[in-house]
């Protein structure tokens, strides 16, 4: 137990200074012209992930430092028989614990952010709202930690105000949500891999956070407790959400970290698979986890193991799916590789203006921004960068300042 | 000072890119020191929280039993010592703005002295404790202060001691300037590390005089 509380605490440390390093280099180092208003969406959500990685981690160290200091000096943090109270870490651990899911989120919902402009040839629709909801997104992360001890022993009297702070979350998540459907609509798609996850993506995390909003209100919350449709909610956010973003977001930028492009017919039997059998594992533990299905069981009742036998077969589908990126990946990477161009999507991105793989000094001369980031539809728009280079731009006339 | 640009396949930097990336760097130190704050008030309402909730639960009525009373001449001193550190990296933080690096110096070297002292008394109280750790809420609680403390204290320490030493080397590998108001990377990022310590010695300062009260005088 030490041990473990030690290597939280040293997980804890690493997370605080990735996320202290993320905002200062945000904050600071952003290329000349790069104002507020042009820095990329990925950029605002890994903004917001270090906020919350900044913020919300030390808690976890605390309430990991009194762990270990109960198991060494024999405090009694958690010992209710001494004066402690095992509640405290429930709600030391939550503090930092809801905040975490949207550590893994946002970037999800940035990359999707980034990609849906370049497959649609659309500017990202609303694109400050979806800075401000992410903005948003972390700064309410703060105030839903006590929904995950509705069933624990919470003052009653409380419930009704963490219901409220819950609910309110799903507000900004649904404009970012409705900021990627106002770039789909009415638009020309390229069904490219990275964008196949991304409306992957959208399709999921539209389930998962539905069931979300049903989960935050307190009759549903201690009626499906500890069961399937919990489980099957949080798979729906998480792997349906951040998963097939961190697909998309691999086979989107791949190339442009190795050089090389992933091989396409490969790529689009692994995005089948796991789309496929990624809901055909979860979205039938909706209905077993209403019926009934407890969690943490290795024995079904008998009118569930039909859909249970489903779901597992389904999973180990789903696992295969896994197999056959990592032999696309072994495939386009070792064994056939095939080289990428600068720019194979014909994204405006300031990283798809250097060469591929990015060079160790990344620019020649630093960039200067001169433009939005996602201007698609404008064929009479500027270049996004100047780069110094005898480019898109004479150097001389932007300032660095 | 890094660069992104110095290195052996990429072009030197232009003036232009270097004045971009000084004040880059700068700013970084303005923002981290203050992010460095935020860090640390989110780890201290950890135990601020602790001490509260603990408080109202009382289980079992043992929240605080008439024999735990926590050591208050050794508080005392240690609040002192600190409060002290702080007021000192504050003053010499000012005195170097006004044109005064002897001021700061001493200032600094005094403060780390003062800090180190409370640093030891705090390791000296935590092992003579007049009560066991685990005897209540409040005891776990004041133990959990006392090794946060501890950690506070020594990252004080380190920082004053390094931020000084910098100020010296500065003062040594630039004997023309004047560290004060040189426009030199050097100095300029010297004087960036004094204002963003002595942020943190007040924010040590008066966090340190919430929690000597929620300890020693509640």
């Amino acid at each position: 137990m030490v041990s473990y509380l030690l290597g939280f605490a040293v997980i804890g440390f690493g997370m605080i200074l990735a996320g202290f390093n993320q905002a200062v280099t945000i904050i600071n180092y952003r290329a000349p012209g790069m104002t507020w208003s042009r820095v990329p969406i990925f950029v605002w959500s890994i903004l917001a992930t270090a906020s919350l990685l900044t913020l919300a981690t030390p808690v976890l160290f605390a309430g990991g430092l009194f762990g270990l200091l109960d198991k060494t000096v024999q405090t009694a943090f958690y010992v209710t028989e001494h004066g402690g109270s095992s509640y405290l870490w429930q709600n030391l651990f939550w503090f930092f614990g809801h905040p975490e899911v949207y550590i893994m989120a946002l970037p999800g919902f940035g990359i999707a952010g980034e990609i849906l402009p370049v497959f649609t040839r659309r500017p990202l629709f609303a694109y400050k709202v979806a800075a401000a909801g992410m903005i948003g997104v972390a700064l309410l992360s703060f105030f839903v930690w006590q929904h995950h001890l509705f069933q624990s022993g919470i003052n009653p009297d409380m419930r009704p105000l963490f219901m409220l702070t819950t609910e309110l979350i799903s507000i900004p998540t649904g404009f970012i949500f409705l900021v990627g459907l106002g770039t789909l609509y009415r638009a020309k798609l390229r069904l490219e891999i990275p964008m196949l996850f991304v409306l992957a993506l959208f399709f999921n995390f539209l389930i998962g956070g539905v069931t979300g909003v049903f989960l935050s209100d307190v009759p549903v919350n201690v009626t499906v407790h500890g069961g399937f449709f919990v489980l099957s909610h949080f798979h729906y956010t998480i792997m349906g959400g951040l998963l097939f973003a961190f697909m998309a977001g691999l086979y989107y930028w791949l190339p442009k970290m190795t050089g090389k492009m992933m091989n396409k017919k490969i790529g689009k039997v692994h995005f089948w698979m796991m789309f496929v059998f990624f809901n055909l594992t979860f979205f039938p533990m909706f209905i077993i986890g209403l019926l009934g299905q407890p969690r943490r069981v290795f024995t079904y009742a008998s009118n569930l193991q039909g859909l249970n036998d489903f779901a597992s077969v389904s999973a180990f589908l789903l696992g295969l799916s896994f197999l056959v990126f990592f032999f696309n990946l072994v495939w386009s990477m070792w064994i056939k590789p095939e080289a990428a161009p600068a720019n194979p999507w014909e994204s405006q991105g300031l990283e798809w203006l250097t060469a591929s793989p990015v060079p160790s000094y990344n620019f020649e001369r630093i960039p200067v921004i001169l433009t939005d980031p996602y201007r698609y539809s404008e064929p009479e728009a500027p270049a996004y960068a100047d780069l110094g280079t005898g480019g898109p731009a004479d150097p001389s006339t932007h300032s660095m300042a | 000072m890094t660069s992104t640009l110095n290195n052996s396949h990429g072009p030197s930097e232009t003036p232009e890119e270097r004045e971009y990336e000084m004040r880059a760097h700068i700013s970084s130190i303005w923002t981290g020191g203050r992010l460095f704050i935020g860090i640390y008030t989110f780890m201290l309402a950890s135990l601020v929280f602790s001490y509260f909730y603990l408080r109202s639960s009382n289980n079992g009525l043992l929240w605080r039993p008439d024999h735990v009373t926590a050591p208050r001449t050794y508080g005392l001193l240690i609040f002192g010592l600190s409060m002290t550190t702080s007021v000192l990296a504050y003053v010499g933080r000012k005195r170097l703005a006004k044109g005064s690096f002897s001021d700061f110096n001493v200032a600094a070297w005094t403060g780390l002295g003062t800090g180190l002292l409370a640093l030891l008394l705090q390791i000296l109280e935590m092992s003579h404790l007049p009560f066991f750790p685990g005897s209540s809420g409040y005891a776990s609680c004041f133990v959990g202060f006392g090794v946060m403390n501890m950690i506070t204290l020594a990252i004080s320490a380190y920082w004053i001691e390094t931020t000084a030493a910098r100020g010296l080397r500065v003062r040594r590998e630039l004997p023309g300037e004047n560290a004060e108001f040189s426009s030199h990377p050097r100095a300029r990022s010297f004087r960036a590390d004094v204002a963003s310590m002595a942020y943190f010695q007040v924010f040590v300062g008066l966090t340190g005089a919430l929690l000597f009260a929620m300890f020693y005088l509640m």
